[in-house]
């Protein structure tokens, strides 16, 4: 049921994810340009990467995406020429830039706020209990209590 | 009526539920640290049974045993000072009373306002079903002409005309048999408007006729007897009409009427069924076309099914199922409205960016099927220019120019 | 008449709803034996009540009663049998109706098996879950009532949607909703004992195994939708880090975290107050759940009710219980005094650290997931948080749980020396990394990723060995099977339910790491390789289904000659809805799946085939069942029966055993 909205989007346009004849001749680029892909977001389709999405602007990406890494472009500079023309939307991977160091340090930095309360709150379980043994008068009245 | 013994019912039956457990003396009960030591005697208990089993060492089993035990006696202390569950004081509980029976009668209000009271359910099979009856016991013919006021000769009708009726009427009393005067008779009593007298003498042709009897025959009969029944369709001319059918299942009188009987007695299904056949087989000036078109959408919504007029030609491409859904939905204004934005959309893209033929050949034909052939003419004349160099794309787009009605 | 006594029925049990939520409440307060007493029958009643509602949209489903609007809008004569009783879920207000169904379900269970509850806590507990039956009952009469009824039946519904009539896809809502709902029972208890300022000993007792089925739900419907996308989606992804499976997800973390926290509750007296938050915190993340599904605030993918309406309403209910919980914990939490004593390396302590890692897990996904609506509200940046931040942030938490879980499952209760009880998991230590490292050398350089999973699987599924294994003490053969047998069902579900982990998290990266995919035009009669396999594409045939034309692959799958599998994928159209669908053919095997698509007919006669190996992509969903069924085998332990009142203890009265 939940999945209604990505299957229409993957029915809007019935064509396949990464297509044959998209593929590059040279393996080794091939595999940047698939790595790559799978960190932008087909802006069509919502939380799909473009090497997931079956949508036609997906395909336009991935084309232009291969287009700059046979052009001798590095990761990072086809990355940045994508991002430039759609927006920093289209990364699946926010940057670390910003108000977004917040988001990246807001796991780390919660782990370690809790690790130290429940290290506080360990210790301090940790003082001695009572005596280790029932006083007569308690065992008396313990033995009262659990008397069938 | 049933329903609301039912629901009454219910809602007695719940509220004296409530109302009995408020109103009802519960004395006593052990204050909560009582329960607790339930539990610990649980666990203690569960502290042996594992020693037993072998699944705990000694040591950490006399650990548990000691935590468990002191808790037992905390809570135990705690049992001896706490408090009781009393019981309510009587006037509050009665107050509560009242005020539970006012929230289930308001239930109730609520549903009165909510619910659809007395709509019965309506499973198909039994809609279906209760069809299949109605059309069983349907009111025969007689009875349908009978409840409409009876034939008046219209006003100014040549009286040349009239006396040449007379004539006619009395010489084919005189000699039912003869097949000519009663087709005569049939025919013209039908453009007086006199039905009854006409499918009468059609009852008589489709008899003479014998085995030469054809489906219009039959067609017509059903035809004159469903409008001596003011558009009534009675069984008498449901057997016509299956008659003429079972001589040619094509004939599409017969098949409208079919359609129309269907409408009548509560199966806009299988109505809407056959009026789309009929309507995507004849051609536009069948005298059937306009009132199944006039009725059709609506036929298709009693039907359940989503349903778009055909357009003629060949149909837009771009159009998602949304927007056909939505298109279906609109008024025929905005559905216009529609269907030119998106026309405009196609020029507008072919003006900029240029495109197939097909899509051209699609522009044009669409602007025909909207009346716009000033617009299709210029658009053609501007293919011409485009595609000088592809006579076999100029060829696609002519046609599509011929058939909008605009190639020189 | 039968659909409008279902729609008098619904509003009957809001009136008994409204009644139960305050009646027994105040009876509690003060310490009024009639006034709780009211909360029993009304719990059954509204149950009964709210099946009878349930079952008479049922009755209207399953007979195309298409004067009913909903039934229109979602159902078909065509469909079969099984799809208009899922049709009755598959939707808006039909699956709201189930929401409340549940919930009233798990309150009358509460108040049938309740009888060794203290009264007073029995009838908070039933007022507050209450309550939330009535925002709910509210909820579905006033914005999304299924009993709508036609003036003018129609003869057929509209709706034939070709992908929900999937059995994946049929029965993954309930399954959730199952999860979602039976934490309001964790949630009631919770703020029941706030609002006494008291944690009774019977509390984790209760809470506890309601905690588990509620995980235990969670953790198939989870798995019942990834399963779902991974087979239908065309290329084998089964995990999106989608705003709305992070709505399941998180209450799934917290879920987790709070069923080992009782544990410590139950046993040891301590870790209340911080239970009792993650209580509040797990149904809180229920009704975000419910309520990013609803509103559709978070674009996803999945949201297809795009509703604003009845988002702000859920909103509503979501910060009136949330806020009106959380001010209470505020308020009361500090009474909640801890009893328990023990030492820094002991069980409480590693449960400790599992919460603290599950906790913190779940707030990961929750920041992931709801950064970019803060980062365009306050920072106005329009960006994305998907997959890779996910795993990148999350899977860290996931390999220390998995790290410390053996571990922690073998120390002792209060004080442990870590020496002696981490002396059985030295070899199950050994043993992993030999794996680990085996599993390195032998694969093509690259990824640590499959070493990794290895390691853990190994680690926690021999951790789990062991731990069953030293529970059966001293002594000879013989008398260790016999221990064996005896062992608590609870001890079973523990060993199980984290074997089950690690085979999902191996799963994972084994299919990650190790998954070949091969992209091609294929010609007719074509063979290929891919991996260790012949693939060959004998014929494309067009065929005619019940509903939708399918392009249909006769493909051949090979190993040096022998016949592994014989597939047909297909590619389909349903002209009626306009949708075309790809069904992947799929080889499930213990170590592999084989994964075929078809795509488009090329230019040059031939057509675009996808195949895909992916290793060990079942264990991911094997472990999820074995999870659920450790969840299962812990939740049929003794002590629980004994707990949910199969005997009605009267206390003092009944002897200890």
């Amino acid at each position: 049921m939940k999945r209604l909205i990505l299957m229409l989007c993957l029915l809007a346009a019935p064509v396949f994810a990464v297509q044959p004849d998209e593929i590059l001749d040279d393996p080794v680029l091939e595999q940047r340009a698939r790595e790559l892909s799978r960190g932008l977001r087909c802006l069509v389709c919502r939380n799909e990467s473009i090497d997931e999405s079956h949508a036609e602007l997906a395909r336009d990406l991935r084309l232009l995406l291969r287009e700059r890494l046979v052009a001798g472009d590095s990761d990072e500079q086809a990355i940045a020429f994508i991002v430039a023309r759609y927006g920093e939307y289209v990364l699946l991977k926010p940057t670390s830039s910003g108000a977004n160091l917040l988001l990246w340090i807001a796991g780390p930095g919660m782990l370690v706020i809790a690790l130290g309360i429940g290290l506080i709150y360990v210790r301090r379980r940790g003082r001695p209990a009572g005596p280790d043994e029932l006083s007569g008068d308690e065992q008396a009245r313990l033995d009262e209590i659990l008397k069938p | 009526m049933l329903f609301w013994v039912i629901a009454g019912g219910l809602a007695l039956a719940v509220g004296g539920l409530l109302l009995g457990a408020l109103l009802g003396s519960r004395e006593g009960g052990a204050p909560a640290a009582a329960y607790d030591m339930q539990v610990y005697r649980d666990q203690l208990a569960e502290v042996e049974r594992d020693l037993a089993r072998g699944v705990v060492a000694e040591d950490e089993a006399g650990r548990v045993r000691l935590e468990v035990s002191r808790r037992l006696l905390e809570a135990d202390k705690a049992a001896t000072g706490a408090r009781k569950p009393g019981s309510a004081p009587r006037g509050l509980s009665r107050a509560g009373a009242v005020a539970i029976a006012v929230v289930v009668c308001g239930a109730g209000g609520l549903y009165a306002w909510l619910g659809a009271p007395g709509y019965p359910d309506l499973p198909l099979k039994q809609r279906i079903a209760d069809a299949d009856a109605a059309r069983a016991t349907r009111p025969a013919q007689a009875e349908a002409e009978a409840s409409i006021p009876a034939y008046l000769p219209p006003e100014g009708v040549d009286p040349k005309f009239t006396e040449l009726m007379e004539k006619l009427r009395a010489a084919v009393a005189a000699n039912p048999d003869d097949l000519r005067g009663q087709q005569l008779l049939s025919g013209n009593e039908a453009r007086l408007g006199n039905f009854a007298a006409a499918h009468a003498a059609q009852q008589r042709v489709v008899a003479l006729k014998g085995d030469a009897v054809t489906a219009d025959d039959f067609a017509g009969y059903g035809d004159m007897l469903i409008m001596a029944a003011g558009g009534y369709v009675s069984p008498e001319a449901e057997a016509a009409l299956n008659r003429a059918l079972e001589l040619d299942p094509r004939n599409g009188p017969a098949r409208y009427y079919t359609g129309l009987m269907y409408l009548q007695t509560g199966r806009p299904d299988l109505a809407f069924r056959i009026w789309r056949a009929l309507l995507g087989e004849s051609r536009p000036e069948a005298p059937w076309v306009p009132p199944i078109t006039a009725q059709i959408e609506r036929v298709a919504q009693l039907a359940g099914v989503r349903y778009v007029p055909p357009v003629t030609g060949p149909a837009l491409s771009g159009p998602s199922s949304a927007d056909m859904q939505a298109a279906a939905e609109m008024s025929p204004e905005d559905r216009q409205a529609m269907i030119r934005s998106m026309v405009d959309g196609l020029a507008e893209r072919l003006a900029s960016e240029g495109g197939p033929p097909e899509e051209w050949a699609r522009l044009i034909t669409a602007l025909g099927v909207l009346g716009d052939t000033a617009r299709a003419g210029a658009i053609w004349t501007e293919a011409q220019t485009v595609f000088a160099a592809a006579p076999a794309a100029l060829a696609t787009i002519r046609t599509a120019a011929e058939n909008a009605g605009v190639a020189n | 008449m039968i659909v409008e006594l279902g729609h008098f029925a619904l509003i009957l049990a809001f009136a008994v709803a409204i009644v139960q939520a305050i009646v027994p409440l105040v009876g509690a307060q003060k310490g009024w034996r009639s006034w709780m007493a009211v909360a029993e029958p009304a719990a059954s009643a509204q149950f009964l009540l709210t099946l009878a509602a349930f079952g008479a949209l049922t009755y209207a489903f399953v007979t195309s009663d298409f004067s009913v609007q909903l039934v229109v809008l979602n159902s078909h004569t065509d469909k079969p049998l099984l799809y208009k009783f899922s049709g009755v879920w598959g939707n808006h207000e039909g699956s709201m109706l189930l929401w409340v169904l549940i919930l009233t379900l798990f309150g009358a269970c509460a108040a049938w098996f309740g009888g060794n509850l203290p009264p007073g806590l029995r009838a908070r507990v039933l007022s507050v879950q209450s309550a939330i039956g009535v925002a709910f009952f509210a909820f579905i009469l006033f914005t999304s009532n299924p009993f709508v009824r036609l003036g003018i039946p129609p003869m057929n519904g509209q709706d034939l949607n070709p992908l929900l009539q999937d059995p994946g896809l049929a029965f993954h809502p309930p399954f959730l909703y199952l999860g979602y709902v039976g934490l309001s029972m964790s949630f009631s208890f919770a703020v029941a004992a706030l609002i006494e300022g008291r944690v009774d000993a019977a509390w984790a007792r209760w809470v506890r195994p309601w905690t588990l089925a509620a995980w235990l739900f969670l953790t198939v419907g989870i798995a019942l939708g990834s399963w779902w996308a991974y087979y239908e989606l065309g290329w084998g992804g089964f995990w999106f880090w989608d705003p709305v499976e992070n709505a399941s997800f998180m209450p799934w973390l917290i879920a987790a975290a709070l069923l080992h926290s009782a544990i410590v509750v139950e046993k040891r007296e301590a870790l209340k107050a911080w239970t009792i938050l993650l209580a509040i915190l797990a149904f809180g993340f229920s009704l975000i759940g419910t309520f990013i599904v609803r509103s559709g605030v978070l674009t996803s993918v999945h949201a297809f009710a795009n509703d604003p309406e009845r988002g702000v309403f859920i909103l509503i209910i979501l910060g009136v219980f949330m806020g009106g919980a959380l001010t209470l914990y505020a308020a009361r939490a500090g009474t909640m005094e801890a009893k328990g004593v023990f030492s820094l390396v002991s069980r409480e302590s590693a449960l400790v650290t599992n919460n603290i890692l599950l906790a913190v897990a779940a707030f990961v996904v929750f920041i992931g997931t709801i950064w970019p609506l803060l980062a365009e509200l306050f920072f106005d940046r329009k960006l994305s948080v998907g997959a890779p931040f996910f795993n990148a942030a999350f899977t860290p938490f996931l390999v220390a749980l998995a790290v410390i879980m053996p571990v922690g499952a073998m120390l002792p209760w209060k004080r442990a020396r870590i020496g002696r009880a981490v002396q059985p998991l030295i070899g199950v230590l050994a043993l992993a990394l030999a794996a680990g490292a085996l599993v390195w050398t032998m694969q093509t350089g690259r990824s640590i990723l499959a070493p990794v999973g290895l390691i853990l699987v190994v680690w926690l599924v021999g951790g789990a060995a062991a731990d069953v294994y030293t529970r059966t003490g001293r002594g000879d053969l013989r008398s260790k099977i016999r221990r064996l047998t005896t062992l608590p069902r609870a001890d079973w579900g523990k060993a199980v339910a984290h074997s089950g982990l690690g085979i999902t998290i191996f799963g994972i990266a084994a299919v990650t790491a190790w998954q070949q995919e091969d992209i091609r035009v294929a010609q007719l009669g074509e063979t290929f390789p891919v991996g260790v396999y012949e693939v060959t594409l004998n014929d494309v045939l067009r065929e005619a289904g019940p509903n939708y034309s399918a392009t249909r692959a006769d493909m051949t799958v090979t190993r040096n000659g022998r016949v592994v599998a014989q597939l047909y994928p297909e590619k389909r159209n349903y002209p009626v809805a306009q949708m075309p669908t790809t069904e992947a053919a799929i080889d499930n095997g213990f170590t592999r799946d084989l994964y075929l698509v078809i795509g488009d007919p090329q230019a040059d006669g031939g057509w675009a085939v996808r195949t895909y190996i992916k290793p060990f992509a079942n264990w991911i969903w094997a472990g999820c069942i074995i999870m659920a069924l450790g969840g299962l085998l812990s939740l049929s332990d003794r002590r629980y029966r004994v707990a949910a009142g199969a005997r009605k203890a009267v206390p003092g009265a009944v002897p200890a055993e």
